[in-house]
């Protein structure tokens, strides 16, 4: 979750959406505060490397072509840094969720039905131990 | 009519945010989490072409703006629960979230 937070944080919405995420999915604060400052931090301190890159020249660029150009390093950015992440390799995109989850993930997340069945599971074995005894 | 008055509306607020500098900045960045018609973007490039000494120090400081916004929403999604997120976005992106924590964990 950090790296989605680190991966949509360029965006204001899917921003907006992992911030209120990360509290409702118990991400810790320190987490959330490192993934937020290099994805948004990165953001604008690539549109700022950019101004210094371009420099006097950024003064004759129209808006819009200059808008242009920082839209297209970040989108590089976010994902070069989406995708070269080892495995899973496309943990930030978003795109691979209907991949199957961990099922340690699943024991770990799950609802009551999930604990009700382990306890049922439980219950029985020390039954049956029981009567073997 | 409304094509005409809606950007001079926006120059007007952008300009009177690049005129305060530095905290206009933060100032411009935090409520951009709560989708302020004005983004930070369109002050802290002409802040940074006008004062490319700074151009580093804008960066940090609209970060600082953004990330602080961002600690409220993480603040009352902590508070709230899924049925805040629920509140904020539509439920299918609540869906495509949990299935990411169930994926990948918190």
């Amino acid at each position: 979750m950090t790296l989605g937070i680190g991966a949509k944080a360029p965006t204001p919405k899917g921003y907006e959406l992992l911030s209120v995420a990360s509290g409702a999915f118990g991400l810790d604060l320190r987490s959330y505060l490192l993934a937020s400052v290099a994805g948004r931090g990165g953001k604008y301190l690539l549109e700022a490397a950019l101004v210094l890159a371009v420099g006097k020249a950024a003064r004759t660029l129209t808006e819009v072509e200059l808008y242009t150009m920082i839209g297209v390093a970040t989108l590089v950015v976010v994902v070069a840094t989406s995708s070269g992440t080892g495995d899973p390799p496309t943990a930030g995109s978003g795109s691979s969720i209907d991949v199957p989850p961990v099922p340690a993930m699943i024991d770990a997340l799950d609802g009551p039905w999930m604990q009700t069945r382990h306890a049922t599971r439980v219950t029985g074995q020390t039954r049956r131990s029981g009567t073997v005894a | 009519m409304v094509p005409t008055t809606l950007p001079e509306s926006f120059d007007l607020s952008r300009e009177c945010f690049l005129s305060l500098g530095a905290p206009g900045l933060f100032v411009v960045a935090f409520p951009e989490f709560f989708h302020l018609p004005v983004p930070p973007d369109p002050v802290l490039i002409p802040l940074s072409i006008a004062r490319p000494e700074f151009a580093l120090l804008y960066a940090v400081v609209a970060t600082a703006g953004s990330v602080s916004a961002g600690v409220i929403g993480y603040t009352v999604g902590r508070k709230g629960g899924r049925h805040a997120l629920e509140s904020r976005v539509a439920g299918e992106r609540t869906a495509r979230a949990e299935r990411y924590v169930e994926r990948y964990g918190p």
